[in-house]
Order: structure tokens, then sequence, then C-alpha cells
């Protein structure tokens, strides 16, 4: 129930927040995430003692969603900088939230046009569930922002996005998962391309 | 009449705007369902038609650039979906909505922001011989979460 009203509370301060303080914005966003390829490294050792080095690098699409809120400060020359939290989707069952910081700008200055701006968004994704550590992600990209009238703008987006976790690798060996006694470093990059849609206020 | 994408943490698709005779106006969409794919317990979506008949309560003309519309309405839900800890089964309920329409002037799109529930049966279907019927829990489990329509005006 908590979580019900502070999500609820959060639509309400996005829907309020650029009405009361003049350049500030706020943004709703979601969007599909497909990630295409993932390289990892690690290094454990097995129950009976024998140091595994194991690295590699597939190409296994898997869809995800994500879904984001920004808060964030316009600037001069058409910049905006924006506090990114929300949800995304990286790879089967792992999910993150991203505390994260976007800066866009527009080529074109004026607001009452559409036009293309780019973007770079990057930050920590704090894991949802205790068994997995955090991760950083980035994104790279561009959207075309078209205001609909009353201060409110449609935004399409489209952004190369890298996340960098830590899972915890299988010992296939032992035929169990590695825990932290034996485990010295898990690394995972993946990378996918992302397309959303969202809404500016 | 209008299309364009609906979106909820509930799922994902197309909406289409229909306008009947006399004024009636009806909201067709088919949504890929997203139930228990957020928490990972599954990668496959499921699927729902849903009609919804719109009936307008009230209207605000705030400026020249924006009129907001109130609106309700019931309908009915058709799906091949996942209920709650429950494999997929084929869906048949209820539905009804209520919500608000921001129709912008400058260009012809609305966006929507409503809430939905569904009040119907689950099938789960395991074999010729093993089928259940159960109540569908997420149809009103699932009716606090917001969606929003974004839809072009043709």
């Amino acid at each position: 129930m908590k979580l019900r009203i502070l999500f609820i509370g959060i639509l309400l301060l996005i829907a309020a927040l650029p009405g009361f303080a003049q350049g500030w914005t706020a943004s709703l966003e979601w969007g599909y995430t497909g990630t295409i390829v993932s390289s990892h490294d690690y290094q454990y050792t097995t129950l009976e003692g024998y140091h595994i080095d194991n690295r590699d690098t597939d190409f296994r699409y898997h869809s995800n969603g994500y879904a984001g809120i920004q808060f964030g400060r316009d600037f001069k020359n058409g910049m905006n900088l924006s506090f990114c939290t929300g949800l995304y989707g990286i790879q089967y069952e792992i999910r993150s939230v991203p505390v994260g910081l976007r800066a866009s700008w527009a080529f074109r200055r004026q607001a009452d046009m559409a036009g293309w701006a780019g973007l770079v968004e990057a930050g920590i994704g704090l894991s949802d569930n205790d068994f997995r550590k955090n991760c950083e992600y980035a994104r790279i990209g561009a959207m075309y922002r078209i205001p609909l009238g009353a201060g409110v703008r449609l935004r399409f987006l489209t952004a190369l996005q890298g996340s960098h976790t830590h899972p915890v690798p299988y010992n296939p060996y032992d035929d169990v998962a590695v825990d932290a006694d034996h485990l010295e470093y898990s690394n995972r990059i993946y990378a996918g391309l992302t397309v959303g849609i969202g809404l500016e206020f | 009449m209008e299309a364009g994408l609906q979106s909820s943490f509930k799922g994902v698709g197309a909406t289409v705007i229909l306008q009947g005779k006399q004024g009636a106006t009806g909201e067709l969409r088919l949504l890929a369902d997203f139930a228990d794919i957020l928490m990972g317990h599954t990668a496959r979506p499921g699927t729902r038609i849903q009609y919804l008949q719109h009936f307008p309560v009230h209207r605000f003309d705030l400026s020249n650039e924006l009129t907001i519309n109130i609106v309700w309405g019931p309908g009915v839900t058709l799906g091949l979906v996942r209920d709650k800890r429950k494999q997929g089964g084929y869906l048949a309920a209820v539905s009804g909505f209520a919500g608000a329409e921001f129709i912008f002037h400058r260009v012809p799109v609305t966006v929507s922001t409503s809430f939905s529930a569904d009040l119907g049966a689950h099938m789960t279907i395991r074999n010729r011989y093993d089928n259940t019927m159960t109540y569908y829990e997420y149809g009103l489990r699932r009716a606090w979460y917001p969606e929003i329509g974004i839809r072009y005006r043709f």
C-alpha cells in the first residue's frame, strides 16, 4: 500500500512541479530495450579448490521493458540536466532501479518547435534483489521532441544502452551457484538498443 | 478516428477510437499482457483484446491549446493471459474504466490517462481433461496501475 501511495504521489509531483517552478521539468518515459550482446569475465574456485577463469561473449537477444521518470532543470542553449530513476530491465531476471543523471541538448533552440535533441545518461542501477550487487549503466542517443501545447512535449527516444553487472556465476563442476567465499570477481557487460516514448511537462 | 499506443505496467499495445453513429464512441485495445513479466517470472507476454465504450462525464475547455474530457465506460475483455500464481489461460471478463483525455489543439494528438478493472474468469488448460476455471485475480489487483494512451487524430 505504501508503494502505491508513493507511486501515485510521484505521478502527481511530476504533473505539478513544472507548473509551480519555472525552468524545472518533469518527464515520464517508457519503452523497450533489446539486449543484443553480453560479455562476461569471472574467476572463482570450485569446492575442490580448482581455479576457474571464464571469459566469453555471446549474442543472445533478450527483450526488456523500462519505465522511468526524470526531474530536471533547463539551462541556456537548450541544455537540460535531469535526475533519472525508475525500473530498467537488463536481461532475463535482471532488473535495476537506476539512479542517474541525464544531460540533453536540443539541436533546435526554439522550444515551441519540434526538433531533435541528443542525450547522455549514466548512473548506478540499484539491484532489487539482495542476491545480486548493484550495477552501472550508461545510455547515449537522441530524441525527437514535439510540443503538444500547454507546456507538454511528446518525446520519441532511441539510444544505445550498456550495463556493467556483477552476476553470481554458476559452477557446473559442482552444480552450484558460486558463493561469496569462492568467488574472486564477476563482471558482465550487456549492450543493447533502447527505443522509448515519453511525455515532458 | 484516433489510433495510437496504449501503455501501462499491465501491458502495451495498440488502441483505436471508433466513432459510431449518433456520436457514440468506443475504444478497441489490442495489448501484449505483462502479467508476471515485470517480476521476471516469465518472459512471454500474453495477449488481450478489449473493447470499452466511452461515456463523457464533463468537458473542460482550458485554453485554445488544451481541452480535457473526463470519461468512463464499461467494456469486455478477451485474452490469453497469465493470472496470479497460475499458468497462461483463457480470459473472459467484463471491464470498466475511468479517465481523462487531454486533447491538444496545436497538433492532432490526444493523451489519455485512465484506470481500468476486469471482473471475470480465467481458465487454465493443462491438457484435454484437466481444465481449471477460476476468478481472474489480476483483474482487480492491477486496477490501480495507471494507463497512458497517446493517440493521433486522423
